[in-house]
């Protein structure tokens, strides 16, 4: 038998499942060659060694099953948004020509709103108004920009604290926002020292089923973040005002979100960038 | 976990019931996050791999038709889900080759806590492991994908075979390259592996 052969069989040698004829001839392969009898000494060391890699308890990170769920839905949701419309070429332009008719009028309303509160859709379409783009991640958001310079801050948008911060000196962003905690979370994202940010609730590992209730809109946000599984931009200028919702029926899902009604009726949910905004039109 | 609440689960969730199919992530999540895991060497990706896993899992479900375990297919999409992402880092030319050695450390402490030894003990298991860990890392992903599998995973030869669609031979033939690559990485450190 030569080497080569022998390397081949070690792995069955280790194993214990060469037959007897086989076996005798590699054994006698290594009694006559010292040093692959060593080379197999050393792979049987590696061999046992491998299984100790198995020792360790590795924890699942809290709420992943939510999260899978989430993704779940937002892929669905993508699926149907890129499905191809049906009904020739006259049909998609008046389906352009609807959606933009949407974003200039959700342009004019959140400049009129006092401009310092962005949506998603807005800072993709209209990149002067501020340099942060925000989009969803698997498992939270990705805030990112073009090249700049200055201080970019997270903050728990309720507490003020500061989440995370990044100096920038003509870099380009891109910082995902994660966020593993069961209840929602409100966070702002800004530039220091500009008045523009991006308000976004992110939702925790905890599911919620009920289709309405009352109270402020970031509360409805909060609802609504945790009720579709996915994040939630805020594009109002006052999260504080009070509102009353119902979400759409159905099971859920993302895509039937801008079904849902809100008092004032002024106030509606979008899709933008894999995520709900809760905006005034 | 029973094959045949599996069983039950598909078949419920192959009629669109997305609370059975919740179920069956909930059951499937922690084998398929500590697979992922050990092939990543980093939490965020295992997570990222997961998902994705779980979301051709959904599509493809329809298709599923029992031939095999569940859990040996979810091996192989949460594989090929793997492969996939190597194969995308490979092409943007972003791969680090520091990433696997600096990425696993964070592992490699979470594996040494083990009461029964002392701290030489520990220490040489320590040491041997990060060895191993950096050698398998350096690895063509679907050898680390086999080896993990086998070693840690403790699928079977045939499992394995059905999980990667390959002959039996084949997969015993490959994981027996693997061992031998892995043999001559890890030569310089030969005194950690000596056979008992």
């Amino acid at each position: 038998m030569s080497p080569q052969k022998a390397r081949d069989l070690f792995s069955a040698a280790v194993e214990g499942t060469l037959d007897s004829g086989l076996r005798a001839s590699f054994d006698r392969a290594l009694a006559s060659d010292p040093h692959l009898s060593s080379e197999f000494q050393a792979f049987r060391g590696l061999y046992d060694g491998l299984h100790a890699l198995a020792d360790a308890p590795i924890e699942v990170p809290f709420g992943l099953a939510d999260r899978i769920s989430a993704r779940i839905d937002h892929d669905k949701w993508e699926r149907q948004r890129n499905r191809p419309v049906i009904g020739g070429a006259w049909l998609r332009s008046l389906a352009l020509g609807m959606a933009a008719t949407v974003l200039i009028l959700g342009t004019v309303a959140s400049l009129r709103g006092g401009g310092k509160t962005f949506s998603a859709g807005l800072t993709l379409d209209q990149p002067v108004a501020t340099p942060l783009e925000i989009r969803q991640t698997n498992l939270g958001v990705e805030v990112s920009s073009g090249p700049l310079t200055g201080t970019i801050k997270v903050r728990n948008g309720e507490t003020g604290d500061v989440i995370d911060e990044a100096i920038l000196r003509g870099d380009s962003l891109r910082r995902p926002v994660r966020y593993a905690g069961e209840r929602p979370i409100f966070v702002v994202i800004e530039q220091v020292g500009q008045p523009e940010r991006l308000s976004v609730v992110l939702p925790g590992s905890q599911r919620g089923t009920l289709s309405d209730g009352e109270g402020t809109i970031l509360e409805a946000a909060k609802a609504a973040a945790i009720y579709y599984r996915i994040p939630v931009m805020i594009a109002v200028p006052d999260p504080q005002a009070k509102t009353h919702w119902k979400f759409a029926p159905g099971v859920g899902s993302p895509g039937d979100a801008p079904g849902s009604r809100f008092e004032p009726a002024s106030l509606a949910l979008s899709q933008s960038n894999g995520m709900l905004v809760l905006r005034t039109f | 976990m029973s094959a045949a609440e599996d069983a039950v689960l598909i078949a419920a969730s192959q009629r669109g019931d997305r609370n059975a199919f919740d179920e069956l992530i909930r059951k499937h999540q922690q084998r398929a996050y500590q697979y992922a895991y050990r092939l990543t060497s980093n939490p965020d990706e295992a997570a990222d791999l997961v998902a994705d896993a779980f979301v051709r899992v959904y599509h493809a479900l329809t298709n599923f038709r029992g031939q095999s375990a569940f859990t040996t297919w979810l091996y192989r999409i949460v594989t090929n889900c793997y492969l996939d992402l190597r194969k995308r880092e490979r092409n943007r030319q972003h791969v680090s080759l520091d990433a696997p050695i600096g990425g696993e450390s964070e592992g490699v402490e979470r594996q040494i806590e083990d009461d029964a030894d002392g701290p030489g003990v520990l220490a040489e298991r320590s040491e041997r492991e990060r060895a191993m860990q950096r050698a398998v890392a350096l690895l063509p992903p679907y050898q680390q994908a086999m080896l993990t599998m086998f070693h840690v995973e403790n699928l079977s030869y045939e499992e394995i075979a059905q999980a990667l669609d390959l002959p039996i031979g084949t997969v015993k033939s490959r994981l027996n390259r693997a061992r031998l690559s892995l043999r001559e990485l890890l030569e310089p450190e030969a005194e950690l592996f000596e056979a008992t």
